[in-house]
């Protein structure tokens, strides 16, 4: 996806062609994200346009040399928040990831798609936490700072996903070549 | 062999944390490719540009948000302010009331001594007639500060009277 500046700019002075333009092309990512996380259409459609319509209110605030994208994700991820927390979510105690060593976890590997597997198998706080962590590669603070819980959270969600993936005969068998 | 060549348990962990934790990021840039990317269902704009079409028939407010606090800032400030010269206006007039009243009661205190003594001196009927000139301005006093202050000066001037029939009093004695 090839971005362009004069885009931003256009948008930030109100053209509403390139709104259109911009949806067109950073609405997958966002989206993906945004369902990744919650797993659930209707939910991640909402969310898709509360994430566009404040961006439409408040583009205007934004700075011309702004990542359109990432500006978008944050949006978004407030978003995703915020509704997390409506359906009272957030406090939820933590589910133990356990991945069943079965015959899904190797095709998955071979696929390049266990992490969707593990997502799959966690709360939605805690992927939203994998989600910020490993795919869009935020420091703990700044997920801390993302969803107002404590570092050790993230870093404690983060460290009992390694060490369920190390106990997988699969990775050892990847890590010993 | 020396130790410190030797990996040690805590440094293989470490080595095999970072390993998995390495596992895992490669396996979730996977999701960053454009392959992997999701269409969000067609209806999403349409309802989007809906919104906005409503958004901007909407009477823009007057003023900002911040605009606004600052409107309210200042009311309240403004306020308090009022509150607080009313409070000072309200205790300082109380004060001068029980001031009034105190030299009002040394005025009268005085006076009583002045009745007893029947035949007053020349210097004594020039300082009455210096107090019938304050009690004059008293009269026409509508301030309760200027009252305060004739009235002091009142009392000072029946003081010196009393003080000057004591002294008569001692020439006599002696």
């Amino acid at each position: 996806m090839i971005w362009d500046d004069t885009l931003t700019k256009r948008i930030i002075n109100g053209d509403k062609l390139a709104f259109e333009l911009c949806y067109r092309k950073l609405s997958p990512p966002v989206y993906s994200a945004i369902y990744r996380v919650c797993q659930d259409q209707e939910l991640s459609k909402d969310i898709l346009q509360e994430t566009f319509l404040t961006a439409y209110q408040k583009v205007k605030q934004l700075k011309q040399d702004t990542h359109m994208l990432a500006w978008l994700k944050r949006v978004a991820f407030n978003k995703t928040i915020n509704a997390i927390k409506r359906l009272n979510k957030f406090g939820d105690d933590d589910v133990e990831l356990k991945v069943d060593p079965s015959n899904s976890i190797a095709q998955s590997v071979e696929d390049e798609r266990l992490f969707l597997l593990i997502l799959s198998k966690v709360t939605i706080v805690e992927r939203l936490v994998l989600w910020l962590y490993f795919v869009e590669q935020y420091k703990h603070h700044e997920i801390a700072e993302l969803t107002g819980k404590s570092l050790s959270y993230s870093k404690l969600i983060v460290s009992r996903t390694i060490t369920n993936i190390k106990q997988l005969s699969v990775f050892k068998e990847v890590s010993n070549g | 062999m020396d130790n410190k060549e030797q990996p040690n348990l805590t440094d293989l962990q470490m080595a095999d944390e970072k390993a998995a934790e390495d596992f895992l990021f490669k396996q979730a840039k996977v999701e960053l490719n454009i392959e992997s990317q999701l269409l969000p269902p067609t209806d999403v704009w349409q309802d989007i540009e809906m919104q906005i079409s409503v958004l901007e028939k909407e009477p823009q407010p007057k003023y900002s948000l911040s605009k606004k606090r600052s409107i309210t800032w200042g009311i309240s400030m403004a306020a308090s302010f009022i509150l607080m010269s009313v409070g000072w206006l309200m205790w300082s007039n109380f004060h001068l009331q029980g001031q009034l009243q105190q030299v009002i009661l040394a005025n009268q205190y005085l006076e009583l001594q002045l009745e007893r003594e029947t035949t007053p001196t020349f210097n004594q009927t020039l300082l009455v007639s210096k107090i019938s000139e304050l009690e004059n301005k008293l009269y026409y006093s509508n301030n309760d500060k200027e009252m305060l202050a004739l009235l002091m000066a009142r009392k000072k001037l029946i003081q010196q009277i009393i003080e000057l029939q004591k002294e008569e009093n001692h020439e006599y004695s002696i």
